[in-house]
């Protein structure tokens, strides 16, 4: 899924800049950081892909959709094709990793069957096969946070957003986090890492935008 | 299937707000149902005082019998009408003496009877109003035997009014009530919302469209309202038992009356639990 930021900025309120002016198009298939200090736009970036908020000025367009003319159930529809994931995992402490994923595919409208199937393959792929009838508080945090990214990836999303997707965790599970990320990217998905740490974005070798007060500094690396 | 699941899982987290929600619901619904059953009881009684509506033609003195009856023919042959009853002097004079009860020797100081004959006509109970009242008995003063008519057109036209009035005010008071509850429904559902803000964040990440995540929050509202619906039923019915005690001739709820309030309940409930969804579907994900 093609994403193409044109002119974009975002201001909050009256004069809070979150992002000022950005062009940046990200190809099918790659594998790109968004780095930058605290404050610097990345939040802001990522959930303009997933349209949780709108550009001030300019257009994202994701797909074949576009900030200016999306609304109502297009989001629900666009939200199917992009996964997201965060630093403090957004799972129901109350249900299982297995109905944790569950949720995304019921949301969709899948059948019960197609559900079991579908969310006992994605919680195998990420390694939690054996713990998928345990909750999120029983679980590590590298666990919780793989359940997060089953969850992200059981549509099969084209596009994958992740949001400081290692913050709350120890380098060790760090690495594994982003050696999943980096697999699922081989397997066809478009992912989108935003993370102030540039170790990770150095060691994989990908390219990596760098934003710093609202404003694309550097765009470095890949292809 | 997994949406009812969803909501009775919902209302047993919710647990307390839950309760506060029926209690809140019930109370509501018992002001309407007071009120409603205040309404059908004057009804009742409006609907007495209709049926003893009758018109009432005196005769000319001369008037002989079979003028009489020939006019009885004739009055029998208007539509609408029920009864038609013959009331001769005497009768009528017998009928004064037992008003006047213990005092009827007044009456024996007469040496004549003043009172003339008189044919007392009633119309069927679904034409008991003003407009053909007035017409059937304009029609009977029409008649030569008729010297002059009563037909209490000022009380059926208060009567009327009142009627009238009494079903203004049920539209008011119910309006009123249905706001009142919608709103205080829809701020409870609100706090129950509150303690699962997360769930529904989730669910518009993942793409749930606002249908499937407002479902079992509606079946909530529903179970809600039943459960109140079927308190204030209890309470009223109760209360109307108790009531009955005291004036036997009062009324409960018709079926029809029952049905309506069945109706607003789920109405009612359900519109409270949307009204909040609404504003907590239009919030960021973040």
């Amino acid at each position: 899924m093609l994403v193409e930021f044109a002119d974009v900025s975002k201001v909050y309120g009256r004069e809070i800049v979150a992002l000022d002016c950005i062009n940046l198009v990200i190809e099918k298939g790659e594998f790109i950081f968004i780095t930058g200090p605290s404050g610097a736009g990345k939040t802001t970036l990522l959930k303009l892909i997933y349209m949780d908020e709108f550009p001030s000025k300019g257009e994202v367009r994701v797909g074949d959709y576009s900030s200016s003319t999306i609304h109502g159930k297009d989001i629900a529809m666009l939200r199917r094709k992009v996964g997201v994931v965060f630093q403090d995992f957004r799972l129901i402490p109350d249900l299982s990793a297995f109905e944790n994923v569950a949720i995304a595919l019921r949301a969709a409208g899948k059948k019960a069957a197609d559900i079991r199937k579908r969310a006992n393959i994605v919680l195998h792929s990420v390694g939690l096969s054996a713990k998928r009838h345990q909750l999120p508080p029983k679980l590590s945090g590298g666990e919780q946070q793989r359940t997060a990214i089953a969850r992200a990836i059981a549509l099969r999303p084209s596009l994958l957003l992740a949001d400081e997707p290692t913050g709350n965790l120890d380098p060790d599970t760090a690495l594994g986090i982003f050696d999943l990320l980096v697999d699922i990217n081989r397997a066809g998905t478009t992912v989108v890492v935003a993370t102030h740490d540039l170790r990770h974005a150095e060691r994989l070798g990908k390219r990596v935008v760098r934003l710093d007060a609202g404003r694309l500094v550097s765009d470095e690396g890949g292809k | 299937m997994y949406h009812l699941r969803q909501a009775l899982s919902g209302i047993r987290r919710a647990g307390f707000m839950s309760v506060a929600c029926i209690i809140i619901m019930t109370c509501s619904l018992l002001i309407l149902g007071i009120f409603l059953m205040a309404t059908a009881n004057l009804r009742e009684v409006l609907r007495y005082a209709h049926e003893k509506v009758e018109i009432v033609a005196f005769l000319h003195d001369d008037t002989p019998r079979e003028a009489a009856d020939s006019l009885m023919a004739e009055i029998g042959k208007i539509p609408y009408v029920e009864t038609i009853r013959y009331v001769s002097p005497s009768d009528a004079l017998e009928r004064l003496r037992t008003e006047f009860g213990t005092r009827s020797y007044i009456l024996d100081a007469l040496d004549i009877n003043p009172l003339p004959a008189s044919v007392e006509v009633t119309l069927k109970p679904q034409y008991r109003l003003k407009e053909r009242i007035t017409g059937v008995a304009e029609r009977i003063r029409q008649f030569p035997q008729v010297e002059d008519l009563s037909y209490g057109r000022g009380w059926i036209t208060r009567l009327e009014r009142l009627v009238r009035a009494v079903a203004l005010v049920d539209l008011g008071v119910g309006l009123i009530v249905g706001i009142a509850a919608v709103v205080t429904v829809s701020y409870t559902v609100r706090l129950t919302l509150y303690a699962r803000r997360e769930l529904i964040r989730i669910l518009k990440l993942v793409g749930a469209t606002d249908a499937f995540i407002m479902q079992p929050f509606l079946i909530e509202g529903a179970i809600h309202g039943s459960i109140s619906i079927v308190l204030s039923l209890l309470v009223l019915y109760a209360g109307y038992r108790v009531i009955n005690v005291k004036v036997p001739q009062a009324v409960f709820m018709s079926w029809q009356l029952i049905l309506f309030f069945v109706v607003f309940g789920l109405f009612v409930a359900m519109l409270g639990s949307w009204v909040s969804l609404r504003s907590f579907l239009r919030e960021k994900v973040e």
